[in-house]
């Protein structure tokens, strides 16, 4: 039978729409595998530095800052928990160190992830890194996938990225010891499937030695190991007994030598559970989205049309996924409290005083101070510790919001004992900068014993007892912080001249230390007012002007107005050629009393203008809304900034920043 | 091609023998600086065991190199090259060379080489090996310089005739806040009580009995088993301390009350003894002599009357006296009570006595005031002659804490803390006792590492010796703190802890 020639015109038409539809279905794969990805992970670091910094990242490591946050937004310290103290995530660069990492199984993931977080004390390497994992994620995931058959629905793939932003949001990387051994597992399944070993014994050999190889580097993840080989397995049409034995085999003397492992070197199954329910999720994710996919495959999505519709679907899910993702990290209360307290934190430990005050807090404090809990005291005690170093506590004090709390928000040295550890490092730092040496000492002793020998308090203990003239003792710390990475040079440099007083005088920090250092003998947290406990500090130090600071501020808001009058004639020994703006308010808001008590007239003699012009505007305001139950709300806008106001209704919200 | 085997073997030779000539040349022919060698930890002139870990130490000068010879009378001389200045000695030479040598002085001498690659020879470094061997292993707590939380704390096993070191708990592992006073009898770890506190699990004690691990829920403390082994004698307190804001050492602790009780072991209960549990008194640090015949014990009278104000008033004026109370084992009676030593006549507060296995001594702690050597600045060994009653302060002693002193089994050994170098962190040193009470030159707990020390931030207490290991693993130990199986003894004078 001869066949019809096909006419050329008819041919050559039924050519070009092949031609476009292939060149459309090149270009649609092309920028599906290449393109998409690759703004994806460009947003990805760019939102990695701009929005999230991973310095902050590395600032907040040891203290769990997101579960922290997300337990006293609710109300409940029950749920702030730190599974993680077993000092795995601290870099130590002695061969004892390597020598427990090499012999503990796991131990290399976690040396891993240690890794990770250390490099984002530089930002930009620490955002690079993080974008580089998380693309080798990308790939290893979607050719797994690609490699069991399974539909490839590719906004899977992006799933797991989307695990690490939001750990990143919460400023906590240690979650990578839960993601770094999937990784592995892919990637040997992923080894074993490029062998596919046909005899039995080869079968046997791949298995054992990748399992066993996979719980050396990865521990538990050998067993995600052997759950990767099986769906492949069992989608590729490939399901045998033999592998399945020696699958059942190998997990039977995984769990044997997990009971002869010492306990710190066995796994914890409840680390799975004890940090959030996001850990287990994002574990599970993997074997069920491979899983879902593969039975996806086999539904009847072969129509062409169909498959038209599914893509746009696909590219739709994908960015609203994204959108969704992003909106939520980036507005969720929790997580935008999350990234105020961690980015004080880093600037508390940086010292980045001015970044503190300039931290935009108005969600924070959107229902104070109705509701006023540890989160609020702590930002505010950031807020007055900046406002104090840097002189402007007697100009500013009330431009930031202030209220009455149990414990005091300026000092806060008892609500160390109870709300969390980004308190302790910030009543840290001041109370070593203030001279309360003793106080610095417990409070770090008590943070190392919570969190750790992080190397940031292993610094602060080192200085601490150099303050106190103790250099045998500092030298020992100073001796393991010249192991840790970014300390070594300091730490040397410090060893080198801890027998040499004069150097030792150049460094700011323990002159300031040693200079203003607490000579008075009383008892710590034994109930001493603050007052009496910097007056003390004055005592034995008179040109403590942080301590002076911090006395008057203290003054101001406990309502001790009374004796700012002795406290502020010592002013301009501290350097004050006037009188800052509430100092000379308080003199005014005395004097109305004073006058109001002896039934004189009041007088303002020696305060500015402006100062008595602001009193008798809020006077008059005042009286004419005395019996308006909105009157704080009324006159927050125009005095809201005013000491007037704060010792009216014992709170301030602060000028709008 | 067997040529060349040949020669390279020859070469091989040839190279041993020069590099051993040139030892040879190092020891002979240099220049005697006649200087001790500044070696750390200091292990010149003291004495040591034949059976303990090798000294490994760290030559602290400007070398390029160094090579030590450790020799004594018998036995192959060892020949040690330094590895940037740490010298790793041999552990099969050095336990050769000081088994053979009980008895003997062990010399050491080092040569080093400067810039200029001239080398000297320090002088001799000569220490004395005892007959006497010491206990095998010895147990103890690790932990940070802590305030008022804890959360990570090991009691360890080490074995002091190598570096081996064994975790028996770890707090990290579980819930568990506390562990202190690991307590063998009679240095055998056979029986031994364990302090625990858990408040997850409810577990306080733990005594283990042989093959058995009996758990208490009740909160005891310091511990001293009756060499008899069918009693332990506890003490019983409300501890309490305060953080002054000055000061180098800044922490005290005081017994709001305390008290000592006996715990049959048998009847799994607590036998009243009301002379050893008085009102007005604190009593504690409870210690049996090694016949049985009496316990000794540190008692005070309270000096305070408000039991409710916090600090309460002279509490660092409570001075403890030395006390005994004579028992009979046979008819399990006690007799009178007799004051051992006075505080009024020492002027000072005496704390943890510990009767050598001979009976011979006492060895105890006093302090200005107080109960708690750790963290009183002050406190120093000192010890009692049992049969004149003369005592005497060991010349073992330093400007800071000593306390938390155990006896080797053949009462020739002590393991003590030592807040040396600072007045933090507590190392632990070793010193032998010879037969007339004579305490020589302590040498610290040897580690592998002789930097060890220079950046260990944690510390030693608790130190016990021990013949033999503990026969429970860590996840033995485990089980019996999560025991449900819980015996709850009432405590006499609870109610008074709590007032």
């Amino acid at each position: 039978m001869k066949k019809k020639p096909i006419p050329k015109k008819n041919s050559q038409q039924l050519k070009k729409p092949v031609e476009i539809a292939e060149k459309v279905v090149l270009f649609d794969k092309s920028l599906v595998r290449i393109g998409i990805p690759l703004v994806f992970f460009i947003g990805m670091f760019l939102f990695l530095i701009v929005h999230i910094d991973p310095s902050v990242i590395y600032s907040n490591n040891g203290f769990n800052t997101h579960s922290y946050v997300a337990a006293m937004q609710a109300d409940s310290t029950v749920l702030y928990k730190d599974p993680w103290f077993q000092n795995l995530f601290i870099l130590e660069l002695t061969p004892q160190y390597f020598q427990k990492i090499a012999s503990t199984p796991g131990g290399w993931t976690r040396f891993a992830v240690a890794c990770i977080i250390y490099s984002c004390n530089k930002t930009f390497w620490g955002a690079a890194l993080i974008t580089a994992i998380a693309s080798v994620f990308f790939m290893l995931f979607a050719l797994y996938i690609k490699k069991i058959g399974a539909m490839d629905l590719y906004y899977v793939h992006y799933t797991p990225i989307i695990f690490i932003l939001i750990f990143c949001s919460w400023y906590e990387l240690r979650p990578f010891a839960f993601l770094l051994p999937i990784a592995g597992a892919l990637l040997l399944a992923l080894l074993y499937h490029h062998q596919k070993p046909a005899s039995l014994s080869k079968k046997m050999v791949w298995i054992v030695s990748l399992f066993w190889l996979s719980w050396y580097l990865t521990h538990w993840g050998c067993l995600f190991f052997l759950i990767f080989v099986h769906i492949d397995e069992f989608f590729s049409k490939e399901r045998n007994a033999p592998s399945a034995i020696i699958s059942i085999v190998s997990v039977g003397i995984f769990f044997l030598v997990e009971n002869l492992l010492p306990l710190d070197k066995a796994m914890r199954w409840g680390d799975f559970i004890n940090h959030s329910g996001s850990v287990p999720v994002m574990v599970t994710f993997f074997p069920v989205a491979a899983v879902v996919v593969s039975l996806m495959n086999r539904s009847a999505f072969t129509n062409a049309e169909k498959k038209k519709y599914t893509e746009i679907i696909k590219a739709a899910l994908l960015a609203c996924g994204i959108v969704a993702a992003g909106g939520w990290i980036c507005m969720g209360s929790v997580n935008r409290y999350t990234r105020t307290i961690a980015r004080t934190v880093h600037h508390i430990i940086k010292g980045n005083w001015d970044a503190i005050l300039a931290e935009k807090t108005t969600v924070l404090f959107s229902q104070f101070p109705q509701k006023a809990g540890p989160l609020q005291l702590f930002m505010i005690h950031a807020a007055n510790q900046a406002l104090c170093r840097t002189g402007q506590a007697g100009e500013k004090l009330f431009a930031y919001p202030q209220a009455s709390f149990n414990y005091d928000p300026l000092l806060m040295l008892e609500s160390t004992l109870s709300n969390g550890v980004v308190n302790w490092f910030a009543a840290l730092d001041l109370s070593m900068d203030l001279g309360m040496i003793n106080s610095a000492e417990k409070i770090a002793g008590e943070l190392m014993e919570t969190m750790g020998p992080y190397p940031e308090i292993v610094y602060r203990r080192a200085l601490i007892q150099i303050a106190r003239d103790n250099h045998e003792a500092a030298a020992v710390y100073l001796n393991k912080l010249s192991y840790m990475p970014f300390y070594q040079k300091e730490a040397k440099r410090l060893l080198g001249i801890l027998n040499k007083k004069e150097i030792l005088n150049s460094h700011p920090r323990l002159v300031q230390m040693a200079t203003f250092r607490d000579t008075v003998d009383y008892f710590l947290f034994n109930g001493v007012s603050h007052d009496i406990l910097l007056r003390n500090l004055l005592q034995s130090n008179p040109d403590n002007k942080l301590a002076y600071d911090y006395l008057i501020s203290y003054c101001l808001l406990s309502g001790r107005l009374d004796d700012i009058p002795v406290y502020v004639q010592f002013a301009h020994t501290f350097g004050y050629q006037t009188l800052p703006r509430y100092w000379e308010e308080a003199l005014c808001l005395i004097n109305a009393l004073h006058a109001q008590k002896n039934s004189s007239e009041v007088s303002f003699s020696g305060l500015r203008q402006e100062t008595v012009n602001r009193f008798h505007i809020f006077t008059q305001s005042w009286l004419q809304m005395e019996n308006d139950p909105d009157a704080a709300i009324k006159l927050a806008p125009s005095h809201g900034t005013t000491l007037f106001y704060f010792s009216m209704y014992r709170y301030s919200r602060g000028g709008s920043r | 091609m067997n040529n060349i085997w040949c020669g390279l073997l020859f070469f091989c030779v040839v190279l041993i023998i020069s590099c051993d000539s040139g030892l040879e040349t190092i020891v002979n022919n240099n220049e005697n600086n006649n200087q001790p060698p500044p070696i750390k930890p200091d292990y010149s002139g003291i004495t040591i065991p034949h059976n303990i870990a090798p000294l490994n130490f760290f030559l602290q000068d400007s070398s390029t190199a160094g090579v030590a010879i450790i020799s004594s009378v018998k036995g192959k001389t060892i020949t040690v090259r330094s590895k940037k200045n740490k010298f790793y000695i041999d552990p099969k030479q050095w336990k050769q060379l000081i088994s053979k040598n009980a008895g003997e002085q062990l010399h050491i001498t080092i040569c080093s080489r400067d810039k200029r690659g001239k080398w000297s020879r320090y002088a001799t470094i000569e220490s004395c090996i005892a007959t006497e061997p010491i206990d095998r292993y010895c147990t103890y707590r690790i932990l940070n310089y802590q305030y008022n939380y804890s959360r990570y704390l090991r009691q360890c096993q080490r074995d002091l005739g190598t570096f081996s070191e064994k975790n028996l708990i770890n707090t990290q592992n579980y819930e568990v806040k506390c562990v202190n006073c690991h307590t063998p009898m009679n240095n055998d770890p056979t029986r031994f009580t364990l302090q625990v506190r858990s408040d997850t699990y409810g577990c306080q004690t733990l005594i283990a009995d042989g093959d058995t691990i009996s758990t208490l829920s009740s909160q005891l403390g310091h511990t001293s088993w009756h060499p008899g082994g069918n009693c332990i004698a506890f003490a019983a307190y409300k501890v309490q301390q305060y953080f002054h804001s000055t000061g180098r050492q800044f922490i005290d602790v005081y017994d709001n009350n305390s008290g000592i009780i006996i715990y049959d072991i048998a009847q799994q209960k607590i036998v009243p003894v009301p002379k050893l549990y008085q009102n007005d008194y604190l009593q504690t640090w409870p210690s049996w002599s090694a016949d049985g015949n009496y316990l000794y014990y540190c008692s005070a009278p309270i000096p305070w009357d408000d039991h409710r104000k916090e600090p309460p008033d002279n509490f660092n004026k409570t001075k403890y006296n030395l006390m005994r109370i004579s028992y009979n084992a046979t008819r399990n009676s006690w007799g009178d009570i007799d004051t051992v030593l006075s505080a009024l006549e020492t002027g000072l507060s005496i704390a943890q006595p510990k009767i050598s296995p001979d009976n011979r001594y006492c060895l105890f702690c006093m302090q200005e005031y107080g109960a708690y050597p750790h963290t009183e600045i002050t406190s120093d060994l000192y010890l009692m002659d049992m049969t004149t009653k003369k005592y005497q302060k060991l010349p073992i002693n330093s400007e800071y804490n000593e306390g938390w002193h155990s006896w080797s089994k053949n009462s020739r050994w002590i393991l003590f803390s030592s807040k040396r170098g600072g007045g933090i962190f507590t190392r632990l040193y070793i010193s032998y006792i010879d037969s007339s009470g004579n305490a020589s030159k302590p040498f610290i707990l040897p580690q592998k590492d002789p930097l060890f020390y220079d950046s260990f931030t944690q510390m030693y207490n608790v130190a016990e010796f021990a013949v033999a290991p503990v026969q429970f693993s860590e996840r033995q130990l485990l089980m019996a703190i999560q025991s449900r199986k819980m015996i709850s003894v009432p405590v006499p004078g609870n109610a008074m802890l709590r007032r």
